[in-house]
């Protein structure tokens, strides 16, 4: 790594940040087209770091990544079979099944913990104003 | 004895024989020719002075050298085992000069003062002669003759500072008392008013703390997720390269105390010593203190036998109240030779190029930063569920909280080991509380409200997890404790502590300290309700759970504990433990030990406050990594 190396990689960091907060505010304000596109463009990015070098944090934005397109609307459902589909490619990419699988849950789990949670409320009957 | 027969009047002149002192020794036949050579080589690489490098590498024995060093500067040589130094001379207040300065006042006639001293360079001579006059006299003895003789002739006055300076210091923030008369009061006083209005309206009462209870948590996960945020990013994960360590020159490199506090630990000292062997750093740069308890003699014993380099110096604390690791630590803060300190504990298996990252990164570091804290991990987090849980947790806490606290300027509880400190600012603050049972956490607090900053650095240390239970519930009740006692201590004048740390740094001490334990306290009664209800669908907590409290309360039980396995998940495989990912799954079951531990700390807190609850170490089938394997690791 080159000194100047992780200057880059934060200045990214903070672009990629920048990208997720935007996305939530137009989907706070119901701007869904530009959220999607942000969302789109977030996910993009994070899975494009993750795939060049790995870092702790692309793994996360990743991660985060994939409920958001879910959760967001029907347009944008594809984009997060798309991220699914390559987030299993960069899985079997590891060395060992525990680590295939360990890869993969963790960029899925925030993903399954969406559904789990929305399958229990709907079991209890009942939805707090953050799960509209 | 030797040397007795020479003169120790006046200063020292130039030799007789102006021979150098390496090639005395070969000449004695206490070394060879060829650690000579080595010894001129590492000299040239490291500027160190040659006697420093043969005794550290072990090449000689320090009485021998020193007797050597006396006969070259034509003084005289004491051994002050058998010549003690003279008690009218010698200055209980003035023991911090003694050991700073390698020196104890020996004695006296003529009105000329004879000095023994271990270090005889010319600026050592020139301040002690205007301290005692231009008569004074010197002859030479060993540094351990002269550690030896301070401890011994100071040690009720060691003792004592090393118990009460920090108090005398900073009285409001000791954690001598658990609680100040104001905060009894104030506890006491809203504990009435609790009662009184459960009595009166029981109802709305349990929603008010049902609420707060709620905003709370929320508030301890909503900072423990910016954590993992920023924590997770680039600058805080990696801040040297190789290229950095590799161009780093071994001449600039600082003389470096490395504090190792032993308490019954006789079976961890060979691969303690190990360790500190593997540590890359010039050995003679090294200045190593294992300090022990003066009525643990089976550790004692084993320090002795291991066989350690002449750079391993023990530092015995008489026995006596408070027995806590601060206080050991403050006992032997005086005789630490460093610009830099670090703490290492008994089982410890630092990355071996730990010292120098410290050094680069104090060096890149704005001059605030006092404190470096490195990464904790366990070298034996496969061998039971325990250890794989407690994995972990550490993962998460010290690779990715941490940095995200320093992200914030946020108070940095700091770890109980490897912690590097600027030493002259730990000697500025008095040391550690020896009161407090988790006094690294109250200095990491104490640092940022003194101004300075504390900082992660990227580099591990191995330890051994706890693999058994009752061990475990011991260690992690003390910690536990140590954080009730820290927020307490701070929270005596909450609004200096709010001046002084700023809002951010205030808000997050509170969710960071205060969460640690208000979370475990609370897992108890909150899923108890939560089973009941799941259990009998009973409508009669519906008051307690309005629909803002319940979306907090759902909220956190799905989102907020899902998150936070998924953190957990995402820290196991940063460190390349796949296997601890499937584990995180586990973590609810983890949380019931957390909370028996709590609530055991908050019984302690009242009932025994300052005891020190022992974790013993050792316990493990698994064999610590070697050097090689830990800078892989790291």
């Amino acid at each position: 790594m080159s000194p100047k190396q992780p200057e880059f990689e934060a200045r990214f960091e903070r672009w990629v940040a920048r990208l997720l907060l935007l996305c939530l505010a137009a989907a706070a304000l119901g701007w869904v087209p530009l959220a999607e596109l942000l969302a789109v463009s977030f996910s993009g990015l994070a899975l494009w770091s993750l795939m060049r070098n790995c870092t702790a944090r692309s793994r996360l934005q990743t991660g985060m990544a994939l409920p958001l397109l879910m959760a967001l609307s029907p347009a944008t459902v594809w984009p997060a079979l798309w991220l699914a589909l390559s987030v299993v490619v960069l899985a079997l990419r590891e060395k060992s099944w525990v680590a295939r699988l360990a890869s993969l849950m963790t960029i899925v789990f925030p993903a399954l913990l969406l559904h789990a949670s929305r399958a229990y409320l709907q079991w209890l009957g009942y939805r707090p104003f953050w799960a509209e | 004895m030797s040397g007795t027969s020479r003169s120790h009047a006046g200063p020292p002149g130039p030799p007789a024989a102006a021979r150098p002192i390496g090639q005395g020794l070969v000449d004695a036949g206490l070394i060879s020719a060829e650690q000579l050579q080595e010894a001129l080589a590492r000299q040239r690489a490291s500027g160190s002075r040659i006697g420093q490098i043969l005794i550290a590498e072990g090449w000689v024995r320090p009485l021998d050298f020193y007797r050597a060093l006396a006969a070259q500067l034509g003084l005289e040589f004491v051994d002050l085992v058998r010549q003690p130094p003279d008690p009218a001379l010698f200055d209980e207040s003035r023991y911090d000069e003694y050991a700073r300065l390698q020196y104890v006042p020996w004695r006296a006639s003529g009105g000329a003062v004879t000095l023994a001293l271990a270090e005889p360079d010319e600026e050592a001579l020139k301040d002690l002669r205007s301290r005692y006059g231009p008569e004074t006299r010197f002859v030479i003895t060993s540094r351990l003759d002269i550690l030896w003789s301070i401890q011994r002739m100071a040690q009720q006055r060691l003792v004592a500072d090393a118990v009460c300076r920090r108090m005398r210091l900073d009285p409001e923030h000791s954690a001598a008392d658990v609680l100040t008369r104001a905060q009894a009061w104030l506890f006491g006083a809203a504990g009435v008013v609790l009662a009184a209005l459960l009595i009166w309206k029981p109802v709305v009462t349990l929603l008010g703390l049902n609420a707060l209870f709620g905003l709370l948590l929320f508030g301890s996960f909503l900072l423990r997720t910016t954590l993992v945020w920023k924590g997770s990013g680039t600058l805080y994960q990696a801040k040297s390269t190789p290229e950095e360590l590799a161009a780093l020159d071994e001449r600039s490199l600082p003389v470096y105390t490395v504090l190792v506090p032993l308490f019954r630990d006789a079976a961890v000292v060979p691969k303690l010593a190990a360790a500190l062997r593997a540590l890359d750093y010039p050995q003679s740069k090294l200045d190593i203190k294992l300090v022990l308890e003066g009525d643990d003699a089976e550790t004692i014993q084993a320090c002795k036998k291991a066989g350690m380099e002449g750079n391993v110096e023990l530092i015995v604390v008489p026995p006596g109240l408070p027995r806590t690791k601060p206080k050991a630590l403050n006992y032997a803060l005086p005789f630490a030779r460093g610009q830099l300190i670090t703490i290492y504990d008994a089982e410890d298996v630092p990355e071996p190029g730990q010292l120098k990252k410290a050094v680069l990164a104090f060096r890149k570091a704005p001059w605030e930063v006092v404190c470096l804290q490195a990464r904790l991990n366990y070298f034996n987090w496969r061998e039971n569920w325990l250890t794989r849980l407690f994995t972990l947790e550490y993962s998460l806490w010290f690779d990715w909280y941490l940095p995200g606290l320093e992200a914030l300027g946020i108070p940095i509880p700091l770890g109980g080991t490897s912690n590097h400190f600027r030493a002259e600012v730990v000697r500025a603050i008095g040391g550690w509380d020896p009161f407090n049972v988790t006094e690294d956490a109250d200095l990491g607090v104490r640092f940022t409200m003194s101004g300075w900053r504390v900082g992660v650095l990227d580099s591990t240390t191995f330890e051994e997890a706890n693999s058994r239970l009752g061990n475990w519930i011991r260690q992690r009740s003390r910690w536990v404790k140590g954080y009730m006692q820290t927020w307490l201590v701070y929270m005596r004048n909450p609004w200096r502590t709010f001046r002084r740390l700023g809002w951010k740094g205030f808000l997050g001490f509170q969710a960071f300290v205060g969460g640690t334990f208000l979370g475990p306290l609370a897992f108890p009664p909150l899923t108890a309700m939560y089973a009941y209800w799941l259990l009998t669908r009973t409508h009669a907590m519906d008051p307690l759970f309005p629909p803002g409290v319940l979306d907090i309360s759902l909220a956190l039980l799905l989102i907020g504990n899902g998150l936070l396995i998924y953190f957990h998940m995402l820290a196991g495989w940063h460190r390349g433990r796949h296997l601890l990912v499937f584990c995180a799954l586990q973590l609810p079951a983890y949380y019931v030990l957390m909370s028996i531990a709590a609530w055991k700390a908050l019984w302690q807190l009242c009932w025994r406050p300052h005891y020190w609850e022992k974790t013993e170490h050792g316990l493990t089938r698994v064999e610590a990594p070697g050097g090689s394997d830990v800078a892989e690791a790291a």
